[in-house]
């Protein structure tokens, strides 16, 4: 039988190691490329990688099982992506408001270009993408990374990210107008 | 409604989030309406690259190198955890009783008369860690920066001093087998991986221990490199066959990538079915799905095959 997440959990929480890792590798490259995706940088998403691991390690032990391993890892990956890039971008967010951030997408349009990383086997369009992404604001690219890479709902990610349904579309609309912005611009 | 209203609808109308009253009116106007019809074909567009970006694959150095740092990072905060719980528990519980504290207040006294004595006699000592590794010519390595900010003058890393070792012995050694089965788990090379894992096939069956048999398991399953998990697969064939080899075998064949690989679990199961070991009607059903999705045409014909012995 394949162990299921909350079995493996049980397993970990008694100190099974070889457990926790397959817990871990079950989800690692999905945690991965939602670190590459939004810090556009194979570094940072390493470090944030590992913090979302040792999070999810220290924190297994109270797990409760009140919702699905997943939904805890995803919030964790939401939160620990979103302080990470306050406490590391802070000199080039010249503006952190959603509803304002033309500055700040100017800045981060720059620094990625200024920074160029091959961060995956992607083709010119993903390149172009992940220049795309680095011009939106924290929250509109988790909740577009979250809605389309990790599929999930908008309800969910609410839930995921701590917000109202309402301001969840909002963060979805702009990321998306911003998008097509900027990909029109490129093609 | 407005026009400018129903058009901001068109994002939410994709994501399939809309109640179907306002889906049908949206979808009327668009009918009838070039400027949303544009428009929702500009997110189809948008979306659809977005889509073909979530199929590029990861970099599997990138991830290789990020699992093996992890697994230093959790071994030390394991260690960590374990040496607080030998120091915590034992002692909390002691110290609670009365007898305790006045043992407590004892033995802080002897701990500053000892302490005191010990560093005025090192006094010469400076950094007694550094030197000790330094002096022993110890190889450094996995270095994790907890802090690298040098600006104030203080930098703080974790690393691993390895000592090299030698080793010379039977292949059914405890020790060797420990000591290959963290290189297959560790090493960041997969040709030393299979190199390990070629010797762990020359060990008697009987002396593998449960903890090479997880190992292989993991590997089987998760290594980056399709040779070592080849490789891996054939080493679990020389262990006796168990729910756990069988549900590895089920799950590579479920969701591996090379069919050189699905070929082999496909024909461990084979040979364990003639050697008489059962499946579960949840295998089966499995294993059906997999007749129809693979798309090998031999893992399939062998699939049919372990189907109808059942």
């Amino acid at each position: 039988m394949i162990l299921t997440d909350n079995e493996l959990i049980i397993k970990a929480q008694s100190g099974d190691v070889l457990a926790l890792e397959e817990l871990i590798y079950r989800y690692d490259k999905m945690v991965l490329r939602m670190a590459l995706k939004f810090t556009g940088n194979s570094d940072d998403a390493k470090d944030i990688y590992q913090e979302v691991f040792i999070r999810v390690y220290k924190g297994l032990s109270a797990f409760q099982f009140k919702s699905e391993f997943s939904t805890w890892l995803f919030r964790i990956v939401s939160n620990t992506c979103i302080t990470f890039d306050r406490k590391f971008n802070k000199q080039n967010h010249i503006s952190l408001n959603d509803d304002d951030d033309s500055v700040y997408l100017d800045t981060m349009a720059e620094d990625y270009e200024q920074s160029p990383e091959k961060l995956m086997v992607n083709s010119e369009v993903s390149e172009k993408i992940d220049k795309a992404l680095n011009t939106l604001s924290p929250n509109q690219k988790m909740s577009f990374l979250l809605k389309h890479y990790e599929g999930y709902k908008i309800r969910e990610i609410a839930e995921l990210m701590n917000c109202k349904e309402g301001t969840i579309k909002k963060y979805l609309f702009d990321a998306v107008r911003k998008l097509k912005i900027q990909l029109a611009n490129s093609y | 409604m407005k026009h400018n209203d129903l058009k901001a609808m068109i994002l939410f109308y994709l994501y399939n989030e809309l109640d179907e009253n306002k889906k049908s009116m949206l979808e009327q106007h668009i009918d009838s309406c070039n400027e949303c019809k544009l428009e929702l074909e500009s997110y189809k567009k948008l979306f659809a690259d977005v889509s073909n970006d979530n199929e590029t694959q990861l970099d599997p150095k990138l991830l290789m190198e990020s699992r093996l740092e992890l697994r230093g990072i959790l071994r030390a905060q394991r260690n960590k955890l374990l040496d607080s719980n030998k120091i915590s528990n034992p002692l909390y519980y002691f110290l609670s009783k009365p007898i305790g504290l006045a043992f407590s207040g004892a033995a802080v006294l002897i701990l500053g008369l000892f302490l005191g004595y010990e560093i005025f006699k090192n006094s010469n000592v400076e950094n007694a860690t550094d030197n000790s590794v330094l002096n022993n010519n110890l190889k450094i390595s996995n270095i994790n920066f907890i802090d690298s900010e040098a600006s104030d003058g203080q930098v703080e890393f974790t690393f691993d001093a390895v000592k090299p070792g030698y080793f010379k012995g039977n292949v059914n050694d405890a020790n060797l087998q420990k000591i290959l089965t963290q290189a297959v788990l560790n090493e960041q090379n997969p040709g030393t991986r299979l190199n390990s894992l070629n010797v762990i096939n020359a060990v008697n069956s009987k002396s593998f221990d449960d903890e090479i048999k997880k190992t292989l398991i993991i590997v089987s399953k998760y290594d980056e490199n399709p040779g070592v998990r080849l490789e891996a697969l054939k080493s679990l064939n020389i262990i006796p066959f168990d729910n756990e080899i069988k549900s590895t075998l089920i799950y590579v064949l479920l969701n591996d990538t090379s069919s050189g690989i699905r070929i082999e679990a496909i024909n461990n199961l084979v040979e364990a079915a003639k050697k008489g070991f059962n499946l579960s009607a949840n295998d089966l059903s499995l294993l059906r799905d997999k007749v129809q999705s693979d798309q090998n045409n031999y893992v399939k014909f062998q699939v049919k095959n372990i189907i109808k012995e059942y």
